[in-house]
């Protein structure tokens, strides 16, 4: 209950933010829509963050404050990418070193404290290389039919699990920001499912990978996140690619078995998490 | 007059190292570093850290010239409750992946006696403020193996908030009581 009692308020706040300004763009021309996902998840998770942990200063002067810039990094980018339009060459490589910076800074302690630079490039490389994948799958999701709706069905199955690994892995404060992501996230599919005008609020698959990775990278390396648990999440959404069930299946089925699939690796990833806990007697 | 001089030199090593400060380096297993903060304002919790390392340059004579030097590591933090203590190491609190070791340097001393005021920079959570303690000293002996060792005690409170420690304000208190023992084996 008292878990419930903290994370509620910064939740509340960012299902609100997210779900003013998707009516906000609702309304709006064509092409503030290709970034109005990424703006209403961005600005959402923004106003939760900053109830849950505060204002973050800049510089950031530790990983959790980098979580808060991530936001608004792929808030900007999202929308630099609605408005210019880059070819898709462009936005690769862009996208690219945006991860490479991201990954670069919050990883910045593994930098001072355990790592070479040359051991700790070739992780972030790596990483890097992993969340470029991720948004492939996300955007891949998004570009489908029903996509859209399906993107945020996935990413609220992936947050709800992110959260439940993280609080298991000894952080409240990051399952905290998970659950805020995942109710945000979870307002934009609500909110599409429910409004009967054709709205497709895109944009969010770049900078969801970008809050899921920064989430999970604080996890893993700063928190006690089992390495299974992070790899089973961050390999879920690529469970959404695969084709299921018949062409006949309306589209809210097809929508269903996807986020079924995706949860399943999710489920393996928390009872890892569960496994490796201490006993939660405290 | 060689031998005067001699002599004049070995009087004035005598004196002077016997008005030189003693550099104490700290014993871990004899030094301890506890500390309490209230729990949702029932009553107190209270932590150790098991692990001290540092330097205590301490001149009898001109205590302005002594000096402490002070490293604890975050790892070595005990509440007698691994999940308790995964989340005080956590990005919640003391974040240890990140921030590994809490330091005091000190940067003035004052007083005579026993009783010293300690001032200096403690830096926790990668934030560094300014602090002073009493420091009440105490004696000097010879340990089991013949080695002189001296110490003393110190008592003092700070708000975790201060050093960017303010997840569960209001759940747990702000202000920590840290009790630190200190006993070092002089070089």
């Amino acid at each position: 209950m008292q878990l419930l009692k903290q994370m509620v308020p910064s939740a509340a706040l960012a299902t609100a933010v997210a779900a003013v300004l998707l009516f906000v763009f609702a309304r709006w021309r064509k092409t503030a829509s290709r970034c109005a996902g990424a703006i209403a998840i961005g600005t959402g998770y923004v106003a939760g963050h900053v109830l849950a942990a505060g204002w973050s200063p800049f510089p950031p002067r530790h990983a959790t404050h980098w979580l808060f810039w991530f936001a608004v990094i792929g808030v900007i980018a999202a929308a630099a990418d609605a408005f210019v339009r880059p070819k898709g060459t462009v936005r690769f490589v862009a996208w690219a070193i945006i991860c490479t910076i991201a990954c670069r800074l919050i990883l910045q302690p593994k930098f001072s404290y355990a790592w070479s630079a040359t051991e700790g490039w070739l992780r972030v490389f790596a990483i890097v290389l992993a969340i470029v994948v991720l948004t492939f799958c996300l955007d891949l999701v998004d570009r489908s039919p029903f996509g859209t709706a399906t993107l945020f069905s996935v990413a609220t199955v992936l947050c709800g699990g992110a959260c439940v690994t993280l609080i298991l892995s000894g952080s409240l404060l990051l399952g905290q920001l998970a659950c805020v992501l995942g109710t945000t996230v979870a307002t934009c599919f609500v909110l599409i499912i429910g409004v009967s005008v054709p709205f497709h609020p895109s944009g969010a698959a770049a900078p969801l990978s970008l809050f899921c990775a920064g989430l999970l990278l604080s996890g893993f390396f700063y928190a006690e996140l089992p390495t299974a648990s992070a790899l089973l999440l961050a390999l879920a959404p690529a469970m959404a690619l695969l084709r299921v069930g018949k062409k006949s299946h309306s589209q809210s089925r097809a929508l269903a078995y996807r986020a079924a699939l995706v949860a399943v690796p999710v489920a393996i990833a928390v009872v890892l998490a569960l496994h490796a806990s201490p006993p939660l007697d405290y | 007059m060689k031998a005067f001089t001699l002599v004049i030199a070995f009087i004035g090593a005598f004196v002077l190292s016997a008005n030189a400060a003693d550099t104490f380096k700290v014993d871990p297993v004899h030094s301890f570093v506890l500390f309490s903060v209230q729990h949702l304002g029932v009553a107190n919790t209270y932590g150790r850290f098991n692990d001290i390392s540092g330097t205590v340059v301490f001149d009898r004579d001109n205590p302005s010239k002594s000096s402490v030097e002070l490293s604890v590591p975050v790892e070595s933090l005990d509440t007698h409750n691994a999940k308790r203590e995964q989340s005080l190491k956590s990005p919640d609190f003391f974040d240890a992946k990140q921030f590994p070791t809490l330091t005091f340097k000190s940067t003035k001393v004052e007083g005579s006696g026993d009783m010293l005021k300690v001032s200096g920079d403690l830096t926790i959570h990668g934030m560094t403020k300014p602090l002073t303690v009493d420091f009440k000293k105490g004696g000097e002996g010879k340990g089991v193996f013949g080695e002189m060792r001296g110490g003393g005690e110190t008592r003092f409170t700070i708000k975790r908030s201060d050093f960017g420690m303010n997840f569960e304000q209001g759940e747990i208190g702000d202000e920590v009581t840290v009790i630190l023992s200190v006993e070092g084996v002089k070089k």
